[in-house]
């Protein structure tokens, strides 16, 4: 049977390509900036972005690095979108992430997220073996402008079994 | 206020970031993982939770993207646009929690994009625990803001 980092080293490369069936809509902003509770009506109130320079309301910045509204699926008992594809088999937690915001996203854009994995290696400090796995996804709109870009570190200890996020 | 600019010639290297506290409820991370499509018990569920080793639902990493954002937007007024932000996620957050954002901006230049603006930032729970560090975050300012 592979190792843990054997299974996961095969994940490296693998691309995954999903696109919104909707565009994004401006209450789910606003339910993201809710969720926050980040009431800056740059979200909200379109008067105001347009004084500030923009065409419409804006996306909270992390909502669309966060958000698995672009998956078209139903869900499993864990809560886990099935349409997420081989995404669901990754378990690590998070060691942290990194963001690139490139333009403003309205509620007009509609999405698409190109996922890969770009590196998986192990580190072996005082704790332990740790394995980290480096996810990136770049988020187009129908227009095929880049939006953002979030990479995201994942770790997995190989003595553990058993699920996590 | 969240709604007044920030002129970018008043700020310096060394200027602190405005602290923001945020309060952890179960109800706000149940709101999180339904504003982002994610449904995964682990992070409002107890049981489910408890049944995965874990001692209680714990805030999704990611969580703390929005809350240093909030931040940051927050300190830099609305004409400002976020262009970068990373963190490293250090002790897990929890319902009853107290987070406390705090930044300092190291540093300040022009450039053809516009004004731009790093600063250091990092997240502490009451107990002093850093939760998120180090992060970090680049601010673009547009130059001909004087009012």
């Amino acid at each position: 049977m592979a190792s843990l980092l054997e299974k996961l080293k095969e994940t490296v490369g693998q691309e995954i390509v999903l696109k919104a069936p909707d565009e994004m809509g401006r209450s789910s902003l606003r339910q993201y900036a809710l969720a926050i509770g980040d009431f800056n009506p740059l979200y909200s109130d379109r008067e105001f972005a347009e004084a500030n320079g923009l065409r419409d309301v804006m996306a909270p910045p992390t909502l669309i690095c966060d958000t698995w509204q672009y998956v078209d699926s139903d869900m499993d008992d864990r809560g886990d979108l099935l349409g997420r594809g081989p995404v669901r088999e990754l378990e690590g937690l998070r060691a942290g992430n990194e963001y690139e915001f490139f333009q403003p996203i309205h509620p007009d854009d509609v999405i698409t997220a190109h996922w890969t994995v770009k590196d998986v290696y192990e580190k072996t400090g005082r704790t332990g073996s740790i394995i980290f796995q480096v996810i990136e996804t770049t988020f187009y709109n129908q227009r095929e402008e880049l939006l953002a870009r979030n990479t995201e570190t994942m770790f997995y200890r190989p003595e553990a079994s058993g699920e996590g996020k | 206020m969240v709604t007044e600019a920030r002129n970018f010639n008043d700020i310096q290297a060394g200027d602190e970031i405005t602290p923001l506290v945020k309060e952890i409820g179960m109800a706000r991370m149940m709101a999180y993982g339904a504003a982002t499509w994610d449904f995964i018990r682990l992070h409002y569920d107890a049981d489910y939770a408890r049944e995965l080793g874990f001692e209680a639902p714990f805030v999704d990493g990611q969580m703390m993207g929005g809350f240093l954002t909030q931040h940051v937007q927050d300190w830099a007024g609305p004409g400002a646009f976020l262009r970068k932000l990373a963190f490293r996620n250090r002790v897990m957050a929890y319902p009853g929690d107290t987070l406390t954002c705090h930044g300092l901006v190291t540093d300040v230049s022009s450039t053809e994009e516009g004004g731009m603006v790093e600063c250091d930032l990092w997240m502490e729970n009451q107990r002093g625990e850093k939760v998120v560090d180090p992060a970090n975050a680049l601010i673009r300012f547009p130059l001909k803001a004087s009012s």
